[in-house]
């Protein structure tokens, strides 16, 4: 039987608890959001006593079923002010579930300011100690030395010098299969949240534990295999296809030629440098200096896509994992830097001191429009970096993201959407994602709803350019994402290949039945995502959200960009519609 | 009338280009009354293997009849997030 552990850090206490019905048939978001809406207030302060931070595992994690190993991380966000969810590939996800554990809940506050600890859980239990000489380093220095301390078969969730700070654009770190301190719930400052609790990182022994029964084996094995063929068959995410060869940034020279490629801080759609650190251009270099450079590779175990790579130095010795499309755009084209030596160190500093790319790269690009540096200037861009890293005063500027950055320095052309930094594709030219942009209870969020699937690549099928057919497109993929991919501990990648496949759909849901016991339909699923997305507006709503935050800033509705030359033009009664139904 | 277009080739498609520098666009001159479809037609890339086709970087229809300075995008099946 599945437990819960609840950490309590104000008395330093660890104790666990049956799984109350309620939340027996959910996981991940599901589970965070929920346990967020019924232990949080939603008008507290996201870095005081009251807030709680909730690990959990999707509802798959820790069987075999393929490219499942997600782990959610909810509360609510210092950066937004919303309720977050923010999940992570890498190697916690299996772990904690394998440790017969749904959800680790952690609450409270230590009564010693700036004393940071360590939880471990294995399976004799869970024990606080103090993290006394694992602070204030670069994660590439302090991971190892946990690995030294645990065991180098442990997983960890840990935050860098930015969550110790409590800035609002700290991600929390997972440790990928080789044990770099690499793999990212990155948005919405949940480092955070982790810090302001006094909580380092957290260590998975999941040696001996009780692993994930399984209810019904045979609906089980069917699901599974259903997925795991709809995915071997999938050109996009089959052995071999396009994830597998050149990782996530195909999409850098896709999305340019779409002009929906956001260049120096949202003023352009091309990036004529875009070629420089495209996926392509990537695999070529990883083949070309050899060494440890490699694509293909996996970011946790059990992943049949395996989209992630290492890139190396021209030594051909390592230089960072993960060089993908988010960090690779966010610190790159957006900041008019052509160079995948230079995103690659900027990406190493993002994982060194445990930040979000996507909130360092749009605050970057805000920073370098408000004149702290040259679009292009990648030596600048490394020295701001390091001031975050450092926590200098105009490092906590930096630090607390996009919005603030912009705010302090009087920018106008500022890309965020309840504070959070927009990811890698235009909403000008690509409606149906600035919908769910503005409109997702998470603030910015590509992940609430992949429409760039149907939109650009042809995926799921076309849709033309009707706002109404937009909108309801936006809120199927809202309602979709909430279970089938953030809840189930599946990947979002998965969805090319289910949503071009209705067996490998069902098998996502047959899956779930297995090892729930349910009854459930394609659905079924569907209507608990979207009951998923109700729950966490309604969080919203009552921390003080209205319809006049589901907005994209107001300069991409008068400043027309190129090469399209188009506004966004979605009418705000049409976002408003995007969650009735 | 002659137009001359740019032709873009991406991911495993410009295999069929080896001679091409990366980043490098075909540059073909075409009559007038050659369409997308036409064009698609005449590269050294198999049909079944272009999924995504974009003119100055709309998705356009096989019967689209090009302007002079056209920009073709041609891609294969392709994802990312």
């Amino acid at each position: 039987m599945s437990k819960i552990l609840r950490v309590n850090m104000t008395d330093l206490t660890a104790r666990f608890e049956d799984v109350p019905e309620k939340y027996r048939l959910t996981g991940g978001r599901g589970l965070t959001s929920s346990i967020t809406c019924d232990e949080v207030p939603p008008t507290c302060h996201p870095l005081g006593p009251n807030n709680k931070i909730t690990f959990a595992v999707g509802i798959v994690a820790g069987t075999s079923a393929p490219t499942s190993g997600r782990i959610s991380i909810g509360g609510k966000s210092p950066l937004t002010g919303t309720i977050k969810e923010t999940n992570s590939g890498g190697m916690a996800g299996q772990k904690l579930a394998r440790l017969g554990l749904k959800a680790i809940i952690v609450e409270g506050q230590p009564k010693e300011k700036g004393k940071l600890w360590l939880l471990k859980v294995d399976k004799a239990g869970a024990q606080l100690q103090p993290a006394d000489g694992f602070t204030s380093k670069g994660l590439y220095e302090t991971y190892p030395m946990l690995f030294k301390k645990f065991s180098d078969k442990v997983a960890i969730i840990g935050i860098g010098t930015s969550g110790e700070r409590l800035m609002s654009m700290a991600g929390i770190c997972v440790n990928d299969p080789e044990n770099r301190p690499s793999r990212y719930a990155g948005r919405g400052g949940m480092g955070a949240v982790m810090g302001s609790k006094g909580l380092k990182a957290i260590i998975l022994d999941d040696a001996g534990g009780p692993g994930v029964p399984i209810a019904n084996k045979e609906a089980f094995d069917a699901g599974r295999k259903k997925l795991v063929a709809a995915l071997r068959e999938h050109d996009i995410t089959k052995p071999g296809g396009a994830l597998n060869t050149t990782g996530t940034a195909t999409l850098i020279n896709v999305i340019d030629e779409a002009g929906a490629l956001p260049t120096r801080n949202f003023s352009d759609g091309r990036f004529e440098g875009a070629n420089k650190i495209s996926g392509e251009t990537l695999k070529e270099t990883c083949e070309k200096r050899g060494g440890v450079g490699m694509v293909g590779h996996s970011c946790s175990p059990g992943c049949i896509i395996k989209c992630s790579n290492v890139y190396p130095r021209p030594d051909g010795t390592e230089h960072v994992s993960v060089q993908e499309y988010e960090s690779i755009w966010a610190l790159g084209a957006n900041c008019g830097i052509d160079s995948l030596d230079a995103t690659g160190e900027l990406i190493r500093l993002c994982n060194d001191y445990g930040v979000d790319t996507i909130e360092a790269g749009v605050t970057i690009g805000v920073a370098m429009e408000a004149g702290l540096a040259k679009f292009g200037d990648s030596q600048k861009a490394i020295e701001l970096m390091h001031e975050i890293g450092q926590g200098t005063p105009l490092g906590h500027i930096l630090g607390s993201g996009a919005a603030a950055t912009a705010s302090t320095f009087g920018v106008v052309r500022c890309p965020t959407v309840k504070g959070q930094a927009m990811p890698a594709y235009e909403p000008r030219p690509i409606k149906g994602i600035g919908i769910i942009y503005a409109t997702s209870t998470m603030g910015a969020d590509h992940t609430a709803g992949y429409t760039i699937a149907p939109e650009i690549l042809d995926i799921g099928g076309s849709v033309d350019k009707l706002v109404a057919e937009k909108s309801a497109l936006a809120r199927h993929f809202l309602h979709a994402t909430a279970y089938l991919f953030d809840s189930t501990g599946h990947c979002l990648f998965i969805s090319f290949a289910v949503l071009d496949n209705p067996s490998g759909l069902e098998g996502v849901v047959e899956e779930c039945n297995g090892v729930l016991g349910t009854s459930w339909t394609v659905d079924d699923v569907l209507r608990m995502g979207g009951d998923i997305v109700k729950k966490e507006r309604a969080f919203n709503k009552a921390a003080g959200f209205t319809s006049v935050d589901d907005r994209l800033p107001e300069f991409m509705k008068y400043e027309k960009l190129p090469p399209h030359n188009v506004a966004f033009d979605v009418p705000d009664t049409e976002l408003d519609k995007t969650h009735d139904s | 009338m002659i137009n001359t277009v740019e032709v873009r080739l991406y991911a495993s498609l410009r295999r069929y280009y080896p001679d091409l520098k990366s980043g490098e666009p075909l540059s073909l001159t075409l009559d007038d009354n050659v369409n997308l479809e036409n064009l698609l037609d005449k590269l050294k890339v198999p049909r079944e293997e272009i999924t995504i086709v974009m003119v100055n970087g709309r998705r356009e229809q096989g019967s689209y009849l090009f302007q002079d300075g056209d920009r073709i995008g041609v891609f294969p099946l392709i994802g990312g997030g």
